[in-house]
């Protein structure tokens, strides 16, 4: 192997990202990695991780010294708060527009007056009315997702536990979020009062990163301190009760601006870890990238490409890809790392968790996480990088540029190049036969219809899955990531009844953009059409498919898998949902919405037409589609325990 | 075994052409080749499909997809399926690893159904045995199957009265399909089991 002769530049890079730890802030990591490459000096141990944790983006100033290579004046102004006079309400609500929140989500409750006359007098606050606290957590939760923004909630106490399954759900997802409750009063412990419990906040503990109260006097604080916790690294919810607070007591608070795209700690890897994972990236002979959400929630997908195309590294994703990470019809695309076949001699993780699967037992490991605590948690990695994913990846490429000279680098990406791209088409025409064989079956198959969809939606459209583990067959019929469609979802967490709700808010995080829920007939049976209330209301355009096969699919597959008795009968207890037979298009119908029902795979391409034709004319489609079953075929689909009430009154009237 | 072997080969060539010439498929070729091919190319393919079936299936199922392939006893057109469906969840095969993959399905996991009475032996999986093992609850199944898939179009009461022509049920279904009704190969034979038996 060889290395480049790269002299240290005394100029830093246009994008230099603020100094390493320990370093001359005026020497940028890439110059000083290539120095110690020329000069050979061994790199010592980087800091700690408590130390880096110091080394924040907040601690330097935007587009300050450091990044125009000059240290003309190192300190901030600190001019960055100003003083509130107001309602205690009104508080929270100017933290919140320092912050840059301009959107709030709401549940029916009383109890809100001075915070409704603090958003009429803010005048440049929307409120978007959700009517379920459950429902509203996941709307929330989507819009973060999408606008990268900050969902803040508020709604009733005896809410909580309605909120709960989707604060679940945007814990996994690692959501920053600030969901908010009436009640709280500590006065109520003991009484078992209207309304009340002791400790309000404790049901929501498992999936928050903080709770606390909102108190009169330290509104603003608190809010700010609420969203440090909840930006992390980890990300996740914040859950805060108004209780003890006096909303409408005027106060005078101290309001901090907040950059929100800097909120989550952005801290380096130390240069040694990332000598060495460049070291055995140029070493490799069959490297793989495992990428996660944490690529995307670091704005690094851009950055991953280069890194990938610079040595033709095969990328791949896992189950929990909750973003499109990585362009999926780029010849380095592999699908997902449970499937990749052939031979690999390192995988460096960046962004994901590895919590489902150990990546390929006995393969070296590098995993690369803004996530200190989930390192090498759940299986043991040989090298473990704690930093930010865009930060790490452009390290990482400065350092493999130090390390192979450019000729050697057009070489490795070129050969390795060829080979996987030869992988990757015999792969994708597997694929087309595999969709040709089924194209015009009906009920549809999943293949045809994400075919479709992916061809007749906008290049750019914004995708909302919350599907069994079927929906492959669709999504892979996608063209993600990049330039092309974006995904959110399925959430990580699974708990069925959070993907309307959730793609409704990401389409009023990307208002201007086509959004797609993909809804099977059982998980929207989870209590969601209410959604689409909300939808209606706020004349949110989108078009919503329900892949309905009138079965829990997945359940009945995995139920079957080992065979037994209720296999050989041909039976299941849970799976069938067709009796009562729903017309779900006449669900959306009631809300206002377009109802659609394709039957046949003839009707699709008409049917997605005309819902084409009412989202660009403002109103919502609910496309009821008849897909097929999947998994094992048995004698009686349509079993289930049959028990009728009106049945037992007959017999009780002597009918 | 020796008596049966051959119909059921002659029954499945016709099944796939007749669904290849329904679906429009490209795996016409693979499939006639598969069905010429020799014993030896067979064995061949066998052993290419369990290659493949270690290399890349147990990457999901992990070493379980043994049992679950002998459990599962479908069909060879079944298994080709199975292996699509698999491809379209993202499962890497090549596309000249799909005959020798759902050759090597049928060898571990495929079954023969037993002769129905007065009927011809049909290759099949275990949906048809226990409908025909069960027919009380075949005739359940039939009316649930009516209320499913007939009711979308058709008022029950008429859906089940026979024409005064003299069209059979299968045909009349087989027309239901034609026209879009959303029946599978199963459900059809239950219906018309169970709407011949209600018009004597």
């Amino acid at each position: 192997m060889s290395t480049t002769k790269k002299p240290a530049s005394t100029v830093p890079a246009p994008d230099a990202e603020a100094p390493a730890p320990g370093q001359n802030p005026t020497v940028s990591r890439r110059d000083f990695l290539a120095a110690t490459a020329v000069t050979g000096i061994a790199l010592g141990a980087g800091p700690s991780v408590s130390a880096l944790a110091q080394e924040t983006a907040g601690a330097v100033p935007a587009g300050g010294a450091a990044a125009q290579g000059v240290v003309s004046n190192p300190l901030p102004t600190g001019e960055t708060f100003e003083m509130y006079d107001g309602t205690a309400a009104g508080a929270v609500l100017a933290q919140l527009r320092a912050a840059g929140v301009r959107m709030l989500f709401h549940t029916n409750t009383s109890g809100f007056g001075p915070l409704w006359e603090a958003v009429d007098h803010a005048g440049d606050v929307q409120v978007i009315n959700v009517t379920h606290e459950g429902h509203a957590v996941a709307a929330a939760a989507g819009y973060t997702m999408a606008s990268r923004s900050l969902g803040f909630f508020f709604g009733s106490g005896a809410g909580v536990g309605n909120s709960i399954s989707n604060l679940y759900c945007a814990w996994k997802d690692r959501v920053p979020l600030l969901v908010t409750y009436s009640h709280g009063d500590p006065s109520a412990q003991g009484k078992d009062g209207f309304e009340s419990w002791d400790d309000t906040l404790r049901p929501t503990e498992p999936f928050t990163l903080w709770t606390a109260n909102l108190l009169t006097e330290e509104m603003a604080e608190i809010t700010r301190r609420a969203i440090r916790f909840a930006y992390g690294p980890p990300s996740g919810p914040v859950t805060m009760v108004w209780g003890t607070a006096q909303a409408g007591e005027r106060v005078r608070q101290r309001i901090d601006k907040i950059d929100l795209a800097k909120a989550r700690h952005q801290f380096r890897a130390p240069t040694d870890a990332i000598q060495q994972a460049a070291r055995w990236l140029v070493e490799a002979k069959n490297p793989v990238f495992v990428v996660g959400p944490e690529v995307f929630e670091d704005n690094a997908t851009a950055d991953l490409l280069a890194l990938a195309e610079k040595l033709s590294v095969p990328v791949t994703d896992t189950e929990d890809d909750l973003y499109a990470n990585f362009p999926t019809d780029h010849a380095l695309y592999m699908g997902q790392m449970r499937t990749l076949r052939g031979q690999t001699d390192l995988m460096i993780g960046f962004g994901e968790g590895f919590k489902r699967r150990e990546p390929r037992p006995g393969t070296p490991t590098v995993h690369v996480s803004h996530d200190p605590e989930i390192l090498g948690r759940v299986y043991p990695v040989n090298l473990a990088i704690a930093s930010d994913i865009r930060l790490a990846i452009r390290d990482l490429s400065d350092a493999v540029d130090s390390l192979l000279t450019k000729d050697r680098m057009a070489s490795i990406r070129a050969s390795r190049l060829a080979e996987v791209k030869a992988v990757t088409a015999q792969v994708h025409k597997s694929m087309q036969v595999a969709r040709d064989a089924f194209f015009n079956r009906s009920p549809l198959s999943w293949e045809r219809i994400g075919f479709e969809l992916d061809r007749m939606l906008d290049k750019n459209a914004v995708i909302v899955p919350e599907l069994g583990t079927q929906a492959y067959k669709m999504l892979n019929q996608f063209r993600f990531g990049g330039e092309n469609k974006m995904k959110y979802g399925r959430t990580i967490g699974s708990a069925l009844g959070w993907g309307v709700a959730a793609s409704f808010g990401v389409q009023l995080g990307l208002p201007e953009r086509q959004v797609v829920a993909l809804q099977g007939d059982g998980g929207f049976l989870f209590g969601q059409s209410e959604a689409l209330w909300s939808i209606a209301r706020y004349e949110a355009p989108m078009l919503l498919v329900i892949m309905n096969n009138h079965l829990y699919n997945e359940t009945r597959a995995r139920n079957m898998n080992g065979g037994g008795r209720f296999f050989e009968e041909g039976r299941d207890y849970n799976g069938y949902l067709g009796d009562p037979n729903v017309d779900f298009a006449k669900i959306g119908e009631a809300y206002g919405l377009r109802g659609e029902r394709v039957r046949t795979a003839g009707e699709l391409v008409p049917a997605l037409e005309r819902a084409l034709r009412s989202m660009r004319d403002g109103k919502a489609v609910l496309m009821d589609i008849e897909v097929e079953e999947d998994g094992p075929s048995l004698s009686q689909p349509t079993w289930y325990q049959r028990h009728s009430i009106a049945e037992i009154q007959r017999k009780s009237r002597g009918v | 075994m020796r008596t049966i072997a051959p119909v059921c080969l002659a029954v499945w060539i016709v099944a796939v052409g007749m669904t290849a010439g329904v679906e429009g498929t490209s795996m016409q070729a693979p499939r006639a080749a598969a069905a010429q091919s020799s014993p030896t190319a067979a064995t061949a393919d066998v052993e290419k499909g369990r290659a493949a079936l270690t290399q890349i299936c147990v990457g999901c199922h992990g070493n379980g997809i043994l049992r679950m392939v002998e459990v599962r006893k479908k069909s060879e057109q079944e298994w080709r399926e199975t292996v699509y469906r698999m491809i379209g969840r993202g499962a890497q095969v090549f596309p000249d690893e799909i005959e020798p993959l759902t050759a090597y399905l049928t060898k571990a996991g495929g079954q023969v159904r037993p002769q129905p009475p007065g009927g011809a032996p049909v290759e099949g999986g275990r949906r048809g045995r226990a409908a025909a093992a069960t027919p009380a609850a075949a005739i359940g199944d039939a009316e649930s199957i009516l209320a499913r898939r007939c009711q979308l179009c058709h008022d029950l009461t008429k859906a089940t009265t026979k024409p005064a022509s003299a069209e059979s049920w299968d045909s009349i279904i087989d027309r239901m399909v034609a026209l879009g009704a959303a029946v599978t190969p199963a459900e059809h034979q239950a219906l018309s089991t169970y709407l011949n038996q209600r018009q004597k």
